[in-house]
């Protein structure tokens, strides 16, 4: 539009220029009526539009988005324009009284490098990278890298991150450029941020839909259960996110199930993210820099699971100085150690975390049956960093995490031993090839198994089971200018399933039986794009190609119609017997409608070729994960997303709605009364058909401020309809909760104190009661209608948490930290789930409520050194 | 290895941790259309075989099942009928004696005079499989723990057994235990059950199946064998996961109806069964 009215009004000119010519030379040299100042270009068109008979023809987005100084307030016109020539970057044409403006043609420079927090040197992810007076800007990656390519001229660059000083600094772009930027975090009042929103406008103005950041901070202000900060438990405060149960680690995000969320501890993926059966999470928050959730949109970068993304990053150490922190909990210990390796260049952060409550009970207690319990888990990431030089830099990252569960009976008679857990390490290169090509390469091996033991006198009993991957990938960030940011990248994987192996050995009975190993690999490869087509408008569009092939060796079963096995084939090694190839294309917008408003959309498919054995709903230890095959094809999902941002006071209070449909097909579902472990048979197990999931989500934020924190609703239905389950008919997927509140709150006293609290409430989640009973075999058996045709009451709960920093001592490094808090304050009777058995003594039947969690207080101490 | 079945394995290690608090809370069920209930079988003994016809009820209803009266029941097994009479209300008994042929496949037809579900005809059959027949059952004792973990008083008999797993089939079996001719399996969650899954066609040594808690030294033990078609080992543990109801944390995955064998919507299960029977006394 402003391209035509250009066109048309220098037409006009041309037209009128020789009857008007040689009467408006007095015009520019008249006083133009403005201050000595610092002006932005387009400030500077704007008040010569304004002046009388002056007439200006150009377009805006053309004017090159720089300042330049005007020395004195008493200059003419022609002066002005002369400086627009010389500083401005414009050249000028004069017709007759109108006088044309066009960008130079000018050389182009690159001004790259890394945002470093200043305090210890850990690089800021997503960190805002703006030319100031203007929307044209970058984002830093998750390794902190920037570049912007800009015409030749001088800048204004505001680097900012939230609960971080923003930082401005003067670039003379006449030559390409490096400058590591090390911002400064903001004073201590103010870091009680709970969900960090990346810039103060983010929220309208990125072009991000169902997205959450969370610092390791943020989650530390969420009230914890036992003293155990956790991640996963701060997720599920957010809106479309659903708990799975209270004591699950589990969570369903828009209607999806747990195990199609995409969790990933430096990029390697964790199977299964949880500790003594699902109460605490895997990651320890003392190890944790930044986590990124997706809602189903996540970027081309990923894929492999059809509901999410939780994207978590390892702190990667001070390389500024020794630090240690750590903290008690009633149920667990911590310690953390950072230190340089070489200062500014690299370092090392380890911690550790270990739960005692089995030493308590020992120590508490002189029953010997406790004595002979063993239940505890530990925790331990450990990374490392080293930087090259300014075009090279290499991390080597590691998690170990076990549980163990064992028993002894006195005198040694019986033994039961259970460990469970993950091992993951990732090896990592960034390399900038040139000043707007980024590249990352890494190597990462992820491993997840169990072993569960019996030992009597005289047999045993070991059961072992495990899952591993090897992945190479390699991901390109390039720069091309402040419009797009351009990525690319290729990912292989190997899965190893070794799905079950029990050996039984003893007098009498021996032998091993093995469930058959398979192997699979997968692979992927994408492009996208972040296309800021204008001021209001920016796209992010692009495909990401996912290929997974069966190799052997492996044997296929095959099914008949009625999921009797009929016959099978056996693959040898490195054979390839199956391929299934996915494109799954993604896309997202923005429209900014005004300064603190905009309209948001996105389509995103997306594709998952491993699946999970698990017929509960809060999952366990043994569940185990299946690749697909001949059999098995992968799940498939769509989902198309909508929404309206909103700020006001100025940014200090942010509203969104979101609402999202989604399809998904080849779901998978197990028969009635399925076997899934120790199954060589599984895939008999298996039903699959479609679901569908929408809902509406409404969040009202005051993300900083004394006061802090949000209010989210969530409105959603989630569905399945699989032939062999229900007679066919829909029925409600098991994490069904259509009404879902949140409201998360922090309150700052001073300094030193401060309170939190969170309130949710979740409709009740589906289960299937019985309808009538039975009698066979002198026993009474429940007879059922419909699957999850009926809730567990609603669930409703608040948690306190209450923080007080120690006085601080000046002159010592020590800084302890006591945070009180409680779960589950008002003590409801929630129900985890409702059975029904049959009164002792009795024919007569009655219905259980299990509560799991009332008023749950807690101490814990934190430190920092 | 089936002595503990893998959900109580894992029941066991979660109640550990589980500090759930249980109470009884009113809850309302909707109810269902009234079916028909079928428990019968034909064993290779040469008795007057039974088929015993019930109606489901009302879930919380506490009274004793209600029996179908007045159905025609017949037997078939390709060659020759056997037709079945009510000689108590809902008992039904051939009115020849017989005993089932080892290869064979029997049907069996019920006639209703008022229809249950939608249906006043129902129909089922089952194959009669070889018989397990056990070399030798053997008991011996073992010492348990009280709370404390100080010894107890109380022993326990383990039973096992030697015999040839049957071969070249899909094998199920289920077995009674009695005590001085006291019926230990009197309900379906106390049988014994286990199948071929993991035993293909082996010999089985030692293989201990049975605990039988308040045993004294001279107790006298019988254990009838009955091999069955793998399915109907699957369905009685269906018919167990169900009876024990959800557990914490659900691991026996969303419950279900027990589909049985019969047609037209029929629950319960027609079954065929060869027969075995052994005996030990319990040692000191």
């Amino acid at each position: 539009m402003k391209k035509t009215l250009y066109i048309i009004g220098l037409l006009y000119c041309m037209l009128l220029s020789q009857t008007v010519a040689g009467q408006d030379e007095t015009r520019l040299l008249a006083l133009a009526n403005i201050e000595q100042q610092k002006v932005s270009v387009n400030e500077l068109l704007l008040h010569l539009k304004g002046l009388e008979g002056i007439q200006l023809s150009y377009s805006e987005e053309n004017i090159p988005n720089r300042e330049i100084e005007i020395p004195a307030s008493n200059m003419t016109v022609q002066d002005l324009l002369t400086l627009l020539a010389e500083k401005g970057g414009l050249t000028i044409h004069r017709v007759g009284k109108n006088i044309i403006l066009k960008p130079i043609k000018e050389e182009k420079y690159t001004v790259s490098g890394f945002v470093f927090d200043e305090a210890n040197g850990e690089a800021m992810i997503g960190a805002t990278i703006q030319i100031k007076g203007t929307q044209n800007g970058v984002i830093s990656n998750v390794y902190g890298f920037y570049s912007l390519t800009l015409d030749q001229g001088t800048y204004v660059l505001i680097v900012s991150s939230v609960g971080f000083e923003p930082q401005e600094i003067t670039v003379d772009l006449s030559k390409d450029q490096t400058i590591d930027v090390r911002i400064k975090s903001e004073a201590q009042q103010l870091e009680e941020v709970v969900i960090t929103a990346k810039e103060v406008d983010a929220n309208v103005t990125s072009n991000q839909m169902g997205y959450a950041q969370l610092s390791s901070k943020s989650i530390k202000n969420v009230p914890a259960l036992m003293g155990e900060v956790d991640v996963i438990r701060a997720i599920r405060l957010l809106p479309g996110v659903q708990m799975t149960s209270e004591t699950s680690s589990g969570f369903s995000v828009r209607g999806g199930s747990p195990d199609q969320n995409l969790i990933l501890l430096d990029e390697a993926v964790v199977y299964n993210p949880s500790h003594l059966f699902g109460f605490f999470s895997t990651f320890n928050n003392d190890a944790v820099k930044n986590v990124e959730f997706y809602k189903g949109n996540m970027p081309v970068r990923y894929g492999g699971r059809l509901s999410s993304l939780l994207d978590i990053r390892m702190k990667e150490g001070n390389n500024q100085r020794f630090t240690l922190n750590g903290g008690i909990s009633p149920i667990s210990a911590r310690l953390t150690l950072e230190t340089p390796i070489v200062k500014d260049k690299g370092s090392i952060i380890i911690s550790g975390r270990r739960t005692y409550a089995d030493l308590l009970a020992r120590s508490t207690s002189n029953k010997e049956s406790v004595d002979n319990t063993t239940l505890f888990f530990y925790d331990l990431n450990m990374k490392a960093n080293y930087t090259i030089d300014e075009n090279n830099r290499i991390f080597l990252s590691s998690y170990a995490g076990r549980d163990v569960l064992s028993f002894e009976s006195p005198g040694g008679d019986f033994t039961t031993d259970f460990r469970w857990g993950n091992l993951t390490t990732t090896a990592r290169w960034n390399h900038v090839f040139n000043k707007r090509l980024f590249s990352n390469t890494s190597l990462i091996f992820s491993d997840y198994n169990y072993t569960l033991g019996f030992g009597a006198q005289d047999f045993r009993f070991d059961w072992d089971s495990n899952l591993r991957d090897y992945t190479a990938k390699i991901d390109f960030d390039y720069f091309l200018n402040t419009k797009n940011t351009i990525s690319v990248g290729a990912s292989s994987t190997l899965h190893r399933f070794d799905p079950g192996k029990v050996k039984v050995s003893g007098s009498g009975e021996n032998g091993e039986t093995r469930i058959s190993r398979s192997n699979a690999l997968e692979h992927a490869i994408y492009l996208g794009n972040e296309h800021r087509i204008s001021n209001k408008l920016q796209l992010a569009y692009g495909g990401r190609l996912g290929i997974f092939q069966n190799i052997g060796e492996g044997v296929h079963y095959t099914f008949d119609s009625e999921f009797e096995r009929t016959d099978s084939t056996f693959y040898k090694k490195g054979e390839i017997y199956n391929t299934y190839t996915q494109f799954e294309p993604r896309m997202s917008a923005t429209y900014q409608l005004s300064q603190t408003s905009s309209i948001k959309a996105s389509y995103a498919r997306t594709t998952q070729f491993l699946h999970l054995a698990s017929n509960s709903i809060s999952g366990t230890p043994l569940d185990i994960w299946f690749p697909s095959s001949p059999n098995v094809k992968p799940q498939l999902a769509d989902q198309i997303s909508g929404g309206y941002f909103r700020n006001f006071f100025n940014n200090k209070l942010e509203v969104s709605v979101e609402t999202y449909y989604k399809w998904l097909n080849r779901q998978i579902d197990f028969k009635d009364h399925a076997e899934l472990l120790l199954n060589e048979e599984l895939e008999g197990e298996l039903r699959v058909g479609k679901a569908k999931a929408y809902g509406l989500e409404l969040m009202v934020k005051k993300p900083e401020g004394k006061l802090n924190g949000w209010v989210s609703f969530t409105w959603s239905k989630s569905e399945r309809q699989i032939d062999a389950i229900n007679n066919g008919k829909a029925y409600r997927s098991s994490y069904d909760r259509p009404i879902n509140i949140s409201a998360v709150g922090n309150y700052t006293f001073n300094k030193r104190v401060s309170l939190s609290a969170n309130w949710v409430y979740f409709d009740g989640l589906p289960f299937t009661t019985p309808s009538g009973r039975m009698y066979y075999g002198n026993s009474i058996v429940p007879t059922y209608t419909e699957r999850n045709g009926d809730r567990v009451p609603s669930y409703h709960r608040l948690d306190l948490g209450l923080t007080i920093e120690q006085k601080k001592n000046e002159g010592r490094r020590w800084k302890g930290s006591w945070v009180f808090s409680v779960y589950n304050a008002y003590g409801r009777k929630n129900a985890n789930f409702i059975s029904f058995r049959t009164k002792e003594g009795t024919n007569e039947t009655e219905a259980i409520r299990y509560t799991i969690f009332r008023w749950v207080p807690s101490i814990a101490y934190n430190f920092k050194f | 290895m089936k002595i503990l079945s893998r959900h109580k394995i894992l029941v066991a290690l979660f109640s550990i941790l589980l500090m759930a608090c249980e109470d009884p809370i009113d809850w309302d069920v909707n109810s269902d259309q009234i079916k028909l209930v079928v428990e019968g079988r034909v064993t290779n003994e040469f008795i007057n075989q039974q088929v015993k016809l019930t109606q489901t009820a009302d879930y919380f209803s506490s009274a004793s099942p209600r029996m179908v009266e007045g159905a025609q029941v017949v037997v078939s097994d390709g060659e020759s009928t056997y037709n079945y009479e009510e000689l108590q209300p809902g008992i039904y008994t051939s009115v020849n004696a017989f005993a089932g042929v080892i290869g064979r496949s029997y049907s069996i037809d019920i006639q209703l005079s008022s229809p249950l579900g939608e249906s006043t005809a129902f129909t089922a059959s089952s194959t009669m499989l070889p018989p397990m027949t056990l070399d030798s059952l053997f008991n011996k004792k073992e010492a348990t723990f009280d709370d404390t973990g100080e010894v107890s008083e109380d022993s326990l008999y383990l039973l096992g057994f030697y015999g040839q797993e049957v071969v070249g089939f899909e094998n199920g079996y289920f077995f009674d235990v009695f005590v001085n001719d006291f019926k230990e399996t009197d309900n379906v969650v106390n049988l014994g059950i286990f199948d071929d899954n993991f035993l293909e066609d082996d010999y089985l040594e030692d293989f201990l199946i049975y605990e039988v808690e308040e045993g004294n030294p001279g107790d006298s033990i019988t254990m009838v064998l009955y091999s069955v078609e793998r399915e109907y080992v699957t369905f009685l543990d269906a018919l167990v996961a169900e009876i024990e109801g959800a557990e914490p944390l659900g691991f026996s995955g969303p419950p279900a109806n027990v589909v049985g064998n019969f047609s037209n919507g029929g629950l319960g299960y027609f079954y065929t069964a060869a027969v075995d029977t052994s005996y030990t006394v319990l040692i000191d």
